[in-house]
């Protein structure tokens, strides 16, 4: 049985280094300082990027520990910096560089994950506390003055931004959040908190956050209900938080209070466990409360006596290198006033103009996904609305990958984005797109004919500029390294509000895994130890992680908000695309016949118009049902169209599934220019249960050699009529059974470790993983060791290899 | 920027201090060389002592010993001083031609006058370049940047730089060139200045920077900053070429590529398109200008992926209430680079990544075209940008910046009669129309109408909202 959960605390505090000038230190050099730092004080590890580092003093269990370990680590830390001519600087942002840095809290041990959401979801509305507390980016890229925390006020660019509610039973590990449930150690993580001067006040704050969450932990009681409201008020007061930092008013418990007073609250709440951590008193916190003086005051201050960016990065550089800067100003800071409460829409209003698309509205304000949908109703006379692209959008649209290789087989990424370019310039109606797994076309059409017209002239032009590079056209998901491998997206439909996309989502959940069935096309043979893969992509590959991550958790719109600056290769229910509104489906890895793609474009098209005319569905989906989603995801995966999916508990061939898409989707085609004659060859992989990833097996069959395999996959998939031809002559395979997800677990390396990490693979919510491995714990299965360092690990034992051997 | 760097030899304060409220230091320093490592300062300099004056906080802000980067101000009373170097201009800011001494032509070809002088009292001598439109101040020395660019008819300067970082205030344009910023590395500003050719419509400026650190040896930047004589409109071309290193001479894989996707190297692998500059647009943001105490709202109309088509590749923002905007034109591709608080250190250019992705023996091209004047919009297929200038009395002459998606073939419509609108190929930002007519001012009022194939945009002449159908 796994332990019981004892509070352990830690942080990853990034803090640039500096060269005298503002230039950042590059890594190789900061790196060699790091390593002369672990040689000294081994508890300390380190990662590093051009211009910063993390400092970490690894696993703590008491404030003077932690206070201990950071003094000492960090006044050597300065003198090795010192004689490089550099300086640390203690700062989320450099006003004159583009990036930030921020100082990650980490609170453990959670052993349980029920548990652990539990507390995550309770921590949620304190975080603007936090972020006010902490706020030290007063400037960010040459401006100034409109957040006390520009690093949070901008998402942290990404890496911190809203955290939606979770259900404790359903949901993946998270990252990036302001706060989550960090795999594969199992912390809670907070990421509100900027990058402080203070490194007395950094372990007071993490203390009191290690404090809070033990107390919310144990005591489910205090713990607040993420609804709608709970989850609107925690929006808006993040954005009064970086604004006004410790002056800010903020909305709790419908009533205004001082965020001082909050934080007051906080550490009446944590008491006993800050007592228990070695910290009764935290004393430079209760002086900062006391004047409502933040780090980003200081800043503010010294910007105000030598307004120069120049001046103040050179003075901020000295405070950085002293021990007490912070404390000292703090001495002699006079007492802020109190700021009244903020209206966050009136803010945005001002700061930007009428016609600022909708998208850049959302961005300056993050809230819920319904709450973004109300603001933008509310803001209707004001005119903020999606980036209005004049004239009617395309109705077919898809993303396509210009995919090249070496004569050799060998991937040619260079090439490939090179071609994408273009080929996309020199076709009507398509266009490219950059992602960072390289270049993508976008295809759009008003009717199917169309866009099967454009999707071929790409192809050719594409084909056409591989020629002239001397590398092979190879549009196949298959050809790529795995984790790098495009796919094809589709854009299901054009959305008037989140909340549409939302309901559009639990739609389509049930019936992905049956369209990656069909559309799987990047075998592996030796791609997991069940066997070979039929879409390496979804298996293991990043995007194909992403892809199935948004679908294990139930979707409330009131709750919940995805990323707005999410990346272009995964998932999310929303996203912006060419400044429109857009639920993209993912799942599809890119086939190398452009008729399947065109077909499968269509089909999901058509499908969302019949989606779209239903309700959201009246009984919500269950974990239960969201396990079946995930045995359906890996029999996906591993059968493609042989694979048996389970449906509400009842076994139907994938092939029925995209028959039972055909038949909803039939009458929606005629609008679109199409007759379920288009979707032709669609319908003959199905009646053979073949999919592109049964043709590569087939042509590599009794080939070792990989790079044969590869440069003979390579070459088949050039031919666009390939696949068609290979039909024409294939046999139909047999149904294969129901994919168990306990099964899976107990294959030689179905079991992943830290067991909470599967992000690849066989990818579960982390309340069903425990579960389930806990039970084959009791049943002599596996040998779970909690106490690893970096979260349990779990071993099979011989008779789960006999039981898996049998099964 | 001439900005120095000094060592303290002695501190002395007057008065304590108390609470937050500043007290006066005095320092004696020794000037210990250029404020960035590389660049020239005149003669004499190195190694003077003097008093600077600052108002500090606490004790520990100056200290002796310590190093400190002075202000331009405090600068300048070390290099104004000294006469001995040859790019120095000693002179205080001098103020350019105005317009009511310039010679404003025959009004059917305008002409571009240059002028040397310290505009901005750095101690270097700018180059300045003036047509009927616009004034852009060029500084050779800062890596041929675009210092000053004013729309003559409103006398804004669009580029305002400041230096002071107030409160809600943006850096518009500071950094827009990418090279040469006063913020980039040491090795940029190492800098040879050409020859400033004069011809009667045209006038460039061209630097060559070479780079010094390991990691980017062998890798040339070369700059070219032209105004073009009769639209409101400066070309930047800036070409990278990497020699490559004796090693990489095998290693040689095609040769000079101009068509290469640019973004490929400006931007490291992990950077997309989903990129900060996106987040950047559509802001409202303040800019300060040099003479004036409020502020100026912008409003930036930015359109980079229209649906159903090829980029346009442009940008407009357009002033709310003085009546000016800015049009910037480049490659499709490239646009996402037109970001404020852009420099050289973003792009990446003296990581040891940007030669690598550049790849031996080749060379890439970038090129913007900033025009300014009185409106400006951009739709999905055509941005346009009108500007209005005095020429001789009563008359007054009209440009018409613009791009097309597809065509380069169109006319502009405005009271007294259509003017045609020619094409410009430049390199770096592809194919740019523009249009050149004088009218009598009296006709000049309303709207001006662009045609292209089967688009349309209204301008309006006197600055304001647009429209586009």
């Amino acid at each position: 049985m796994p332990p019981e959960f004892r509070v352990t605390l830690g942080y990853d505090w990034e803090i640039p280094v500096i060269k005298p000038g503002g230039t950042p230190m590059e890594e190789k050099d900061i790196q060699r300082l790091t390593d002369r730092l672990t040689l000294e004080f081994p508890y300390v590890h380190s990662e590093m990027q051009d211009g910063y580092y993390e400092h970490k003093v690894g696993v703590c269990r008491s404030f003077p520990e932690l206070h201990e370990k950071t003094e000492e680590s960090l006044a050597r830390m300065r003198e090795l910096v010192a004689e490089e001519g550099a300086s640390l600087y203690c700062s989320a942002t450099v006003p004159t560089l583009g990036w930030v840095t921020g100082c990650h809290l980490h609170v453990g041990t959670f052993f349980d994950p029920r548990e652990a959401v539990a507390t995550r979801n309770a921590l949620v509305p304190y975080m603007p506390a936090f972020a006010a507390l902490m706020a030290n980016s007063p400037t960010f890229r040459g401006s100034g003055g409109e957040y006390k925390s520009h690093r949070v006020a901008w998402q942290a660019m990404g890496d911190g931004t809203f955290a939606s509610a979770r259900h404790e039973d359903a949901c993946p590990g998270e990252w990036g959040n302001d706060v989550g449930v960090r795999m594969p150690s199992p912390t809670m993580e907070c990421r509100v908190v900027d990058t402080p001067l203070s490194a007395r006040l950094a372990c007071e704050c993490a203390v009191l956050y290690a404090a809070l969450t033990a107390t919310l932990r144990s005591k489910p009681a205090l713990r607040a209900v993420l609804d709608a409201a709970t989850m609107d008020t925690y929006a808006r007061n993040r954005h009064r938080a970086v604004r006004h930092g410790l002056q800010a008013t903020l909305e709790w418990d419908g009533r205004q209070v001082a965020a001082r007073d909050i934080l007051r609250r906080m550490l009446d709440l944590a008491a006993e466990q800050l007592r228990e951590l070695g910290l009764p008193e935290p004393n430079l916190l209760l002086s900062a409360l006391a004047k409502r003086q933040t780090q980003a005051d200081m800043q503010r201050v010294m910007l105000e006596a030598q307004p120069d960016p120049e001046c103040l990065i050179a003075t901020w550089s000295r405070a950085s290198m002293l021990d007490g800067a912070f404390e000292e100003y703090l001495a002699r800071a006079p007492e802020l006033e109190q700021l009244p409460l903020e209206d966050p829409e009136e803010f945005v209003r001002s700061r930007l103009g009428a016609d600022a698309p909708r998208e850049l509205v959302e961005f300056r304000l993050p809230l819920t996904a319904a709450g973004k949908d109300r603001l933008v109703e509310r803001l209707a006379a004001w005119g903020p609305r999606p980036a209005a692209v004049p004239g009617t959008p395309p109705r077919l649209e898809l993303m396509w990958a210009p995919v090249a290789t070496h004569p050799s087989g060998a991937p040619a990424p260079e090439e490939s984005k090179a071609i994408g370019a273009e080929a996309a310039a020199g076709t009507p109606g398509c266009w490219a797109w950059q992602t960072w797994m390289g270049t993508a076309i976008g295809v759009g059409a008003r009717a199917y004919g169309e866009l099967r017209e454009r999707l071929a002239a790409v192809r050719e032009a594409s084909r056409l500029a591989a020629e002239r590079r001397g590398v092979v056209l190879a549009p196949t998901s298959g050809v790529s390294e795995v984790h790098m491998a495009p796919g094809l997206r589709i854009v299901s439909a054009t959305l008037t509000s989140h909340s549409d996309g939302y309901t559009l989502l639990e739609h389509f959940r049930p019936v992905l895994p049956a369209l990656a069935a069909l559309m799987a096309g990047s075998y592996a043979k030796t791609g997991s130890a069940h066997g070979p893969v039929k879409s390496a992509r979804l298996w293991c590959g990043w995007s194909g992680g992403f892809a199935r991550r948004s679908l294990i958790e139930p979707l409330d719109p009131q709750t919940s908000a995805r990323r707005v600056a999410s990346s272009d290769e995964s998932d999310p229910p929303t996203q912006y695309r060419q400044g429109r509104l857009t639920l993209g489906i993912n799942c599809c890895d890119l086939p190398s016949s452009s008729e399947l793609c065109a077909a499968a474009c269509l089909l999901v098209r058509a499908l969302a118009e019949a989606y779209g005319n239903r309700s959201r569905p009246a009984s919500p989906v269950t974990p239960e049902h969201l396990v079946e989603v995930c045995e359906n995801w890996a029999a996906a995966c591993l059968d493609g169209l042989q694979a048996t999916m389970r449906i509400r508990g009842i076994g139907v061939p994938a092939a029925e599934v995209v028959h039972g898409c055909i038949a909803d989707a039939e009458p929606f085609l005629a609008p679109l220019g199409a007759s379920r004659d288009d979707l032709w060859l669609i319908e003959r992989a199905l009646a053979k249960r073949q999919s592109c990833a049964d043709m590569q097996a087939a042509t590599e069959a009794g080939e070792p050699d990989e790079g044969v395999r590869r440069a003979r996959r390579a070459r088949i998939a050039s031919r666009d009529s390939a696949f068609e031809e290979y039909l024409a002559r294939a046999p139909e395979l047999p149904q294969l059974p129901v994919r168990s997800v306990r099964d899976l677990m107990l294959a030689p390396t179905g079991l992943r470790t830290p067991p909470w990490m599967m992000v690849e693979g066989i990818l579960l919510p982390l309340a069903a993983s425990h579960r389930l491995l806990l039970e084959l714990e009791r049943e002599g299965l596996v040998r779970i060791d909690w106490e690893e360092r970096d979260g349990p690990v779990v071993t099979r034992l011989a008779k789960a290899r006999c039981s898996a051997s049998g099964a | 920027m001439s900005r120095l760097m000094a060592q303290i030899i002695e501190v002395t304060r007057e008065g304590e201090s108390t609470g937050l409220d500043p007290v006066v230091a005095r320092c004696r320093v020794r000037i210990t060389g250029p404020a960035v490592k590389g660049l020239a300062i005149p003669d004499g300099v190195k190694g003077k002592e003097g008093e600077i004056t600052r108002r500090v906080l606490f004790d520990w802000e100056l200290v002796p010993e310590m190093k400190i980067l002075l202000s331009v101000e405090e600068s300048r009373t070390f290099t104004a001083a000294s006469e001995a170097s040859s790019t120095v201009t000693p002179s205080p800011p001098a103020p350019l031609p105005g317009g009511e001494g310039r010679d404003p032509g025959n009004g059917l070809k305008p002409i571009v006058s240059t002028h040397e002088a310290d505009v901005n009292g750095d101690g270097f001598a700018e180059r300045a370049m003036e047509n009927t439109f616009v004034r852009a101040v060029v500084g050779p020395h800062v890596g041929a940047r675009i210092w000053e660019m004013h729309v003559r008819s409103a006398g804004v300067n669009l580029l305002a730089p400041t230096h002071a970082l107030t409160k809600d205030f943006v850096d518009l344009g500071g950094h827009h060139d990418g090279l040469g910023a006063e913020r980039s590395p040491g090795e940029l500003w190492k800098a040879r200045f050409a020859e400033t050719e004069r011809a009667e419509s045209d006038s460039h400026v061209s630097v060559d920077y070479r780079f010094a650190s390991e990691a980017t040896k062998g890798l040339t930047v070369s700059k070219r900053v032209e105004m073009i004589g009769d639209l409101p409109a400066i070309w930047q071309e800036i070409r990278f070429h990497y020699a490559g290193k004796p090693d990489d001479k095998d290693k040689k894989t095609e040769p000079d590529d101009e068509d290469k996707d640019e973004l490929e190297v400006l931007y490291k692998p992990t950077t997309g398109f989903q990129y900060v500059g996106e987040m950047d647009s559509h802001v409202r943001v303040d800019i300060p200008l040099h003479d004036r105490v409020d502020s100026y709202r912008f409003y930036e109309h930015q359109w980079i992926y229209p649906v159903g088509g090829v980029p346009l590749g442009a940008v407009a923002v357009q002033h709310e209430r003085l009546g000016v905007a800015m049009l910037i034109l480049t490659r499709p591709g490239a646009l996402a680079t037109v970001d404020l608080g852009f420099d050289a250190r973003r792009l990446g250019i003296e990581t040891r990544m940007f030669p690598e992705k550049l790849g031996p023996d080749r060379q890439l091209t970038r090129g913007l075209l900033w025009a300014a004047g009185a409106s400006a919009t951009v739709t999905p297929r055509l941005a346009a940008l009108v500007s209005l200038g005095e020429v001789v009395a009563g008359q007054r002459a009209v440009a018409v910046v613009a791009r097309h998606l597809e065509g380069t073939e169109g006319e502009v419509h405005l009271a007294g009669g259509a003017l045609p609108l020619r094409s410009y190929d430049l390199p770096g930002v592809g194919p740019v129309l523009g249009a050149y007519g004088v009218r009598s001012a009296d006709a000049l009022s309303g709207e001006l109408v662009v045609v292209i194939g089967e688009d349309t945009v209204a301008l309006p002449l006197s600055g304001g909202e647009t429209g586009a159908s």
